[in-house]
């Protein structure tokens, strides 16, 4: 059989560690990342084989043909790993919220419209029962603020958990923490799998950032709640919100976290929510970060605070995952959830495709009350994106680590689901291989 | 070239597919899987929506 011409492959990651002579390669369809001189950087990238074979036997010199086989099992791999991946249901008993964040992406939503009634938390259940049976669900709720004061609230979350509890669907709650010790109780009847908490920094930064509405401190019922949810056994998710107002002040935040005992906690971890215009633009857009921006100021502040990395280890896109794991996480075809393994509800009846689009008005795609409703072209066009589909994605090489982004943000931007959300997977590995890769001896 | 992936070095075979592909299909933990993407027990402005 005649040796095919190697070429480079189509899915080679190549760039500079920062602050470095080294390079990197890495291949999210070969599953191989490297670190090599310059010029191996340069062989590699100008198709020349070295000695060794190596760079064939690491996917990053190929047959073309034998990897566009290898591409489209891979693909295939990823669909049917989907299919029986677990289906995370969000359910938004309210817009309302008892807190006035600078930043609120919702402000703009309706509040009123009552409280849901049994009617409707029964139609909400019956409809995932039907529509998801045979699939793992768990249910998360959400907003605005689900744990809202008063004892009409506290009824429908009640409601929602004791359906879930019934039907031994794990539960997860995406909250500002200010009413979550007063819950904690009623959410421990089904398997708490999570509690999202937001944290914007120490005490005043947060205070400033996260107040009541009409004013008032949030920062130590937060952190008695997060306190009291850690004492119960119950996995916290610590969220910060980050933006060129607060991002200096995460060292003071970190110091406290890790002053608390929390980050000694296995089940306390954190991440870094990056600030930015959703729907809509925002008022204060000059506080705002890029991702990569944000990623190069984390990149810097940890240099400069290594506590920052005791709190929180930035992704670098895959980097994180490569040095902790060793291995390169599987080929990423679709990062969107949105109608696939993820589905959110409201107190309306109306069906949405993800946390990004649930309460906008216009994109419900469909409703499960009064009456069950789809729209399934709508769905068909959520379900069928991903970077095969998404025509700007297919000659990119970093789409099998970005996997075309978000299609809400794509769609705000372009008109078109079908359009990428692209992300920086280059520059950032730039950044990740500089903080991850361990630095050798003498 | 120093690995930072595990996967074994071996020279290919032309018309074989290497051993580095066939360990892409050993299935990662979910958890693992999933991390790829993001937190995903997240609302927006985190994981998969940033």
């Amino acid at each position: 059989m005649e040796t095919p011409l190697l070429q480079p492959s189509r899915h080679n990651i190549v760039g500079p560690v920062r602050g470095s002579a080294s390079w990197f390669v890495v291949n999210p369809l070969s599953g191989c990342a490297d670190v090599l001189t310059a010029d191996e950087a340069a062989e590699i990238q100008a198709g020349r084989p070295d000695p060794g074979g190596s760079f064939a036997a690491r996917g990053y010199l190929v047959d073309p043909a034998e990897e566009e086989g290898r591409y489209r099992r891979a693909y295939l791999d990823f669909v049917d790993r989907r299919d029986r991946d677990e289906v995370q249901i969000f359910f938004a008993p309210w817009y309302a919220c008892n807190l006035g964040c600078s930043y609120c992406y919702q402000g703009a939503y309706p509040s009123s419209g009552g409280l849901p009634g049994p009617q409707v938390l029964d139609a909400f259940f019956e409809y995932v029962d039907r529509e998801m049976a045979g699939r793992r669900t768990y249910l998360t709720l959400f907003g605005g603020e689900p744990l809202l004061p008063g004892a009409s609230a506290m009824g429908v979350i009640e409601g929602l958990v004791d359906r879930a509890a019934a039907r031994r669907m794990p539960i997860a709650v995406v909250t500002n923490g200010h009413e979550l010790a007063r819950y904690l109780p009623l959410l421990q009847r089904a398997d708490v799998r999570e509690i999202q908490v937001t944290l914007d920094g120490p005490r005043e930064v947060h205070d400033r950032r996260r107040p009541l509405k009409g004013g008032g401190s949030t920062f130590d019922a937060i952190v008695a709640g997060v306190d009291a949810t850690l004492g119960a056994g119950i996995p916290v998710n610590l969220r910060a919100v980050v933006d060129r107002d607060n991002l200096e002040d995460l060292p003071a935040l970190a110091t406290f976290a890790i002053q608390r005992g929390w980050t000694r906690n296995p089940n306390f971890k954190t991440q870094l929510g990056r600030n930015y215009e959703l729907h809509e633009c925002h008022a204060g857009s000059q506080v705002l970060y890029s991702r990569l921006e944000m990623y190069e100021a984390l990149f810097d502040l940890a240099r400069r605070h290594p506590e920052v990395l005791e709190f929180h280890r930035p992704a670098y896109s895959i980097s994180k995952f490569l040095f902790d794991n060793g291995r390169m996480p599987l080929p990423l075809f679709d990062s969107c959830s949105g109608c696939k393994t993820e589905w959110a509800f409201d107190h309306t009846g109306r069906i949405y495709s993800c946390t990004a689009t649930v309460g906008k008005v216009g994109e419900e795609v469909g409703t499960f009350w009064p009456t069950v409703t789809r729209k399934d072209d709508e769905i068909a066009q959520w379900q069928d994106r991903d970077v095969l589909a998404i025509e700007a994605c297919r000659t990119c090489s970093s789409r099998l680590a970005c996997g075309g982004g978000c299609a809400s943000v794509a769609r705000n931007r372009t008109g078109s689901l079908l359009a990428p959300d692209c992300r920086p997977i280059r520059e950032l590995l730039e950044l990740g291989t500089a903080a991850y890769l361990p630095v050798e001896g003498p | 070239m120093k690995p930072i992936t595990r996967n074994r070095t071996t020279t290919i075979e032309p018309g074989k597919t290497p051993p580095v592909v066939q360990e892409r299909t050993v299935q990662a933990a979910p958890e693992k899987a999933q991390a790829q993407c993001c937190a995903k027990v997240s609302g927006p402005s985190m994981g998969c929506h940033d």
